[in-house]
């Protein structure tokens, strides 16, 4: 079966997803293949969401009981596109294309970006399930839920209290396929880096200059780690793209105050701590980074922030506590409790132990990670010279923003490490550490190239 | 943008290009007696070193021992004396933004730096991306199955679908050490292709309808009482089930 089967199936979310920014985005101040980027995220979030509640009331989860809600969703949200739109039929879907022509570096810069795409690309259509992970934990759990079309096998299913994102896309496509097909199941993954291209490319074109935009896209596939991590169908690169989605959203609401983009992020904060168990901890944080950002909106009166606040906290947490809630009433006293599962339930600190000696030990892998590892190319380095060779007055707000993020993420990280039982995942193995820092590593070219653009241009 | 004039480019970027590149040439001269085999052999060694996939984290290649990153720091940071130097000989503008040189010039020899190795990375990536597509391009599923679980093993497990046929809550006997790899990740593997024979006691608390027996010693002589063996794979591997099974 060829890839394109899988890829029309995955038409239907994205057109939920898009339906749903076309309603919320009213002024059209969200581009056509943003949009799209965006209703990857959306629509294949709200089908899983669908799928967990289903499971979680113990439903069959069929493609009936899965496609007809969706196929109605879509029909009421065109007839609401429909009955809102004044202008004439074509005209929405119009698209403008850039007028002006790429100059010979940025072209070199496009050649470089697409080289690696289509590395993505063929390797995620053709190369099926082949690594450790999806063996173990995800693609196998997928696979007993289309088997099994429910969660009720969920308490003994491996790493029984990982979020279910991955598995339960994976295990709708195959439904929709008829069959497990250990190739199609994985289109999903190279789905996810486009889209995350289109997110950084939109956020900094709204900043710098196509050329600088496309550097930025430069820096990011520039890393092989973060280009592999796209092919191989682990679930970091799905939360490397929600978690950078949800930041470059509240950038945008901060700069254009629509709706769209606030409820847009809530709920793609929601979805990270839906993906990976880290996706809590990162919730925390976007919700720190939306404080400090209505911290800064001085014009503004504190009721409109706490009710902006609310429109952010409530949806997000929601789609948080659902899953953690689920997971801790109904399944809690059998929660698998191994060392090799990392159990937010079951987090302690480690007890008289040398945390000093440990401190060093974890700052020392992280530097010899992001300096001496062939994961990030020298971008680490790049970026604490672009730091060093910044003015304070010439510190934007965004820069501030994304460099405080930055910090929040090792904030969560390096103590987790070294106070509780998870150092051993970064003393004695080198399992995790690498695929924590690329959930973040997106911001670090956008900062490169905010820092060092020509405040001229 | 303004367009960049000859000077610009004479000025601004040949001073910085030519002391990093002498200095990663030199650095290269240095350390090419050490490379095993011949020079060119030992290049693409360590070139394709620089495309090492690993789902963990991407193991530089070493170079008579050292750390390629240590190396490249260290042009970097030598390399910005001279430059500095060369600025001051020329009496350049200072950096608009901080009043220093010396961080435009990083910045110069970092971008330098960062595009030979996104040249090396990318060579060893294009040079893995042949082996893979000599492997399973226009392949077939089972044959692209093949070639990442082994040949013995799938083909062990698509006997096991042969004989065994739906849903079945089997037992896994082997002598392979679950606890570590390679027995552990081939544990693994088992179980995903046989679901839905399930060998991880996912469907928990019902009794083996079957046993699978994998890479064992006397495997026939394995299989417990209650069960009668239905298929043998080779010496070490068979399938039974349950006798009062229908």
């Amino acid at each position: 079966m060829t890839p394109f089967l899988a890829l029309t199936i995955l038409i239907a979310p994205v057109t939920l997803g898009y339906c749903l920014i076309s309603l919320m985005d009213a002024k059209k101040t969200i581009p056509v293949t943003l949009g799209l980027a965006l209703a990857y995220g959306l629509g294949t979030g709200l089908l899983t969401l669908w799928m967990f509640l289903l499971g979680a009331l113990r439903a069959p989860l069929t493609t009936g009981t899965i496609n007809y809600p969706l196929a109605t969703s879509i029909a009421v949200c065109f007839l609401f596109i429909l009955k809102s739109r004044n202008k004439s039929p074509g005209e929405r879907l119009k698209y403008n294309f850039p007028s002006s022509r790429l100059d010979p570096l940025s072209l070199v810069f496009l050649l470089f970006i697409l080289l690696q795409t289509s590395y993505v690309f063929w390797r995620g259509f053709t190369i099926p399930t082949s690594t450790w992970d999806a063996f173990a934990t995800h693609t196998f759990n997928a696979k007993i839920l289309f088997y099994e079309h429910s969660l009720k096998y969920l308490n003994n299913m491996p790493h029984s209290n990982y979020p279910l994102h991955v598995p339960l896309l994976q295990a709708w496509l195959a439904l929709n396929i008829g069959a497990w097909d250990d190739q199609l199941i994985n289109v999903i993954f190279p789905l996810y880096f486009l889209a995350t291209l289109i997110v950084q490319y939109h956020f900094l074109k709204s900043h710098v200059r196509v050329r600088w935009a496309l550097l930025g896209l430069v820096f990011l596939v520039s890393s092989p780690f973060l280009v592999y991590h796209a092919t191989i169908g682990y679930r970091d690169f799905t939360l490397l793209y929600y978690n950078f989605t949800t930041i470059t959203l509240l950038l945008f609401w901060r700069e254009k105050k629509e709706n769209v983009y606030l409820i847009l992020a809530a709920f793609f904060a929601g979805i990270t701590s839906f993906v990976k168990l880290e996706g809590s901890g990162y919730l925390a944080i976007h919700t720190l980074l939306l404080t400090v950002i209505l911290a800064h909106e001085h014009p503004m009166v504190l009721s409109k922030k706490l009710k902006i606040f609310l429109k952010f906290f409530i949806p997000g947490f929601s789609v948080c506590l659902s899953f953690h809630v689920y997971q801790y009433l109904a399944q809690a006293g059998a929660l698998s409790h191994d060392a090799l599962s990392f159990n937010l339930y079951h987090l302690g600190l480690a007890p008289a132990v040398d945390y000093v000696g440990r401190l060093r030990t974890v700052l020392e892998k992280i530097i010899q990670n992001l300096f001496f590892s062939n994961n990030w190319n020298i971008l680490w380095l790049i970026l604490v010279v672009s730091l060093l060779r910044l003015e304070r007055k010439n510190i934007s707000f965004e820069i501030k923003l994304l460099s405080w993020a930055l910090v929040a993420f090792a904030a969560i990280y390096i103590p987790a490490y070294t106070l509780t039982q998870h150092y051993f995942w970064i003393a004695q193995t080198e399992a995790s550490l690498s695929r924590c820092i690329l959930h973040i590593f997106p911001l670090v070219p956008v900062l490169i190239i905010l820092i060092n653009y020509p405040k001229k241009n | 943008m303004r367009p960049t004039s000859l000077r610009k480019i004479t000025d601004d970027i040949i001073p910085p290009l030519f002391i990093v590149w002498t200095c990663v040439i030199t650095t290269l001269a240095i350390f090419i007696p050490y490379l095993r085999g011949s020079t060119l052999d030992g290049i693409k060694v360590i070139v394709d070193g620089f495309y090492n996939p690993n789902q963990n984290i991407f193991f530089p290649p070493y170079i008579a021992g050292i750390n390629p990153y240590a190396l490249i720091y260290l042009i970097f940071f030598t390399s910005l004396p001279f430059l500095h130097f060369i600025h001051k000989l020329r009496g350049r503008k200072t950096d608009r933004r901080t009043g220093s040189p010396i961080f435009a010039t990083a910045l110069h020899a970092g971008f330098t730096l960062f595009c030979l190795l996104a040249v090396l990375q990318t060579t060893g990536l294009i040079n893995y991306a042949r082996g893979e597509f000599g492997i399973f391009a226009s392949k077939s599923g089972e044959k692209k199955n093949t070639a990442i679980a082994g040949k013995k093993l799938y083909s062990f497990i698509q006997y096991c679908r042969e004989i065994l046929p739906g849903f079945h809550n089997a037992q896994l006997l082997t002598d392979m050490d679950l606890s570590n790899d390679p027995g552990m990740i081939t544990q693994r593997m088992l179980a995903y292709y046989l679901y839905p024979i399930d060998i991880r006691n996912v469907r928990g608390g019902r009794p083996a309808d079957s046993i699978i027996v994998f890479d064992k010693a006397d495997a026939v002589a394995s299989v417990p009482d209650g069960f009668k063996v239905i298929g043998t794979f080779d010496q070490s591997s068979v399938i039974a089930i349950r006798k009062d099974a229908p």
